[in-house]
């Protein structure tokens, strides 16, 4: 049987994953910009995104010795991204940092969502949707794998993705008209 | 391919262009530095806490061969590899905890010496005389127990411990609190030295941490004062006069007090959390002073209490004897509870080292 790594692997075409470094540090820097873009396409706000990104790997770092034994370190991180991602705790606290920051300037999520259509067309989708989309379509997990990382059952992800996929039917490119 | 797929992958490609956030492995530290500080907070006590119950020096001579030789017995150990110098874990029965129990904090420091925690020395002075440190060693497997020389415990007079806050002191550095930052500065550190009635504390990082009305950018002579002291203190036998010592010899810092943490990264209350542990462990915690604490960095939720030598042991015992597994590392034991059922609540108990100022 593949590991959640092998079949992401043959998924996205890439085989990178397969190599899981036994250094934290290699591990943050082969992961941090992977996670960063995806967690960017989930929360459509690039502090939120920083924020999480941090937050998960100081998870990890905690428990390196422990995490870099699984069989999937990479889900692993994910997973608790996407635990960060849905509490509402967290968010409150987010929010109360940010309150502490002085005036920021534009997120430049906002600049590439400008730019962009596709990013633009994934804000008609839920936080959940885009997490689900995000974690099976970009990523490569299976319903099964999405629902360990994402915290709720595969069916879920199943519904999620395929609400998903029913609201961006309603959206058309402006290229192909 | 889907259509969903290769939008997500369009989107993919387009947010690439958002910058990936500074600091790196740095900030992280930082993060998780204040995060285990937060945490030793909620059983009451301030700093760096390390597990070491140890009879190394006793059993083994180790480095205590070299005692009484001025100059050559200072808390030196290779960063790139100090080797195993001590049990790491419960102090063993019959260890004899250090005495007194509390200290009077005069200085504490740690340095780093990387961007993560290898080579990392930590550094405490009280008022009492005694000098208890600890380096961290270098490489891969940073967590392993092999890398730590554990908290060694050795014995100052008035005039030793003068002297060491003096030596941070002549560095003009302590006057007020300040967070130094700038490019001249490679790892980050923190200093805590008593002058007059209160102790004042320099810290240092490549970058801040999110507030920048308290950061100073530092000055080369700032930054080669922190050096020199990092020195100094690294190895205070090779300048200390005999007299400073009242014993130079390297024992382990035998700790009489834990810190014992609860922990669930789920929601729920202590009772959910008390319920996963075997009944004899839930009758010991009953009367515990279990402080609840909402993490800043984390949304877990966690109930801690400083405990005795002899009751984290016993509560240790009621978890070996249940079949729990635990796992070590230079900062705690950890038993991860809840994980035979991937329903149960999720909690881990932890149990770290509290020096004499962690009250």
């Amino acid at each position: 049987m593949m590991s959640m790594d092998e079949q992401a692997a043959l998924m996205t075409g890439s085989l990178e994953h397969l190599q899981v470094p036994l250094d934290f540090e290699e591990f943050f820097e082969t992961e941090r910009e992977r996670l960063f873009r995806a967690l960017l396409l989930v929360t459509h706000d690039s502090a939120e995104a920083e924020d999480l990104m941090q937050e998960a790997f100081v998870r990890i770092w905690e428990r390196w010795d422990r995490v870099a034994q699984v069989e999937d370190p990479v889900g692993y991180l994910f997973k608790t991204a996407m635990n960060l991602h849905r509490s509402a705790l967290r968010r409150a606290l987010t929010a109360a940092k940010r309150s502490l920051r002085p005036p920021a300037g534009r997120d430049p999520f906002d600049e590439v969502a400008d730019r962009d259509e596709a990013v633009r067309s994934l804000a008609l989708l839920t936080p959940r949707q885009r997490a689900a989309v995000v974690v099976t379509e970009l990523l490569g997990y299976s319903s099964e794998e999405a629902g360990a990382i994402l915290g709720v059952r595969p069916g879920t992800v199943r519904t999620l993705t395929s609400q998903a996929r029913a609201t961006l039917l309603a959206w058309k490119e402006p290229d192909d008209d | 391919m889907t259509d969903l797929n290769s939008l997500l992958e369009r989107a993919d490609r387009a947010v690439s262009g958002v910058p990936l956030p500074i600091g790196g492995v740095e900030r992280l530290r930082s993060l998780r530095d204040r995060k285990r500080r937060n945490q030793r907070i909620a059983a009451g006590v301030v700093g760096i806490s390390v597990f070491v119950a140890s009879v190394w020096i006793v059993t083994t001579g180790g480095p205590s061969d070299r005692s009484g030789t001025p100059g050559s017995s200072g808390p030196v150990v290779a960063p790139d590899g100090p080797g195993k110098v001590g049990l790491v874990g419960l102090a063993p029965e019959g260890a004899t905890p250090s005495s007194p129990s509390r200290g009077e904090l005069v200085l504490s420091a740690f340095f780093a010496h990387s961007g993560g925690d290898p080579g990392r020395f930590h550094f405490n002075v009280y008022a009492d005389g005694r000098l208890i440190w600890q380096r961290l060693g270098g490489g891969t497997g940073e967590y392993a127990i092999d890398y730590t020389t554990g908290w060694v415990e050795q014995r100052l007079t008035p005039e030793g411990v003068e002297l060491l806050r003096s030596e941070a002191l002549s560095t003009g550095l302590f006057d007020q609190d300040v967070h130094l930052v700038g490019g001249y500065i490679q790892y980050p550190g923190e200093v805590w030295v008593r002058n007059g009635d209160r102790l004042v504390r320099v810290t240092w990082s490549v970058i801040g941490p999110d507030n920048a009305a308290t950061e100073t950018a530092a000055t080369p002579e700032q930054v080669n004062a922190l050096k020199q002291l990092d020195a100094r203190l690294a190895d205070p036998a090779s300048w200390l006069p005999a007299t400073a010592w009242e014993d130079e010899q390297m024992r382990p810092f035998v700790p009489s007090r834990y810190s014992l943490c609860l922990e669930s990264p789920q929601l729920v209350e202590l009772a959910r959390v008390l319920a996963s542990l075997p009944q004899r462990a839930q009758d010991l915690l009953d009367g515990w002073d279990l402080t609840y604490r909402e993490s800043t960095y984390s949304e877990g939720r966690y109930w801690c209490s400083a405990v005795t030598t002899e009751r984290a042991r016993a509560l240790a015992q009621i978890l070996d004897d249940a079949g729990f597994q635990h796992r070590e590392n230079i900062f705690e034991v950890r038993y991860e509870l809840g994980q035979r059922d991937p329903d149960a609540t999720e909690v881990s108990l932890s149990f770290a080292l509290l020096l004499p100022d962690e009250t």
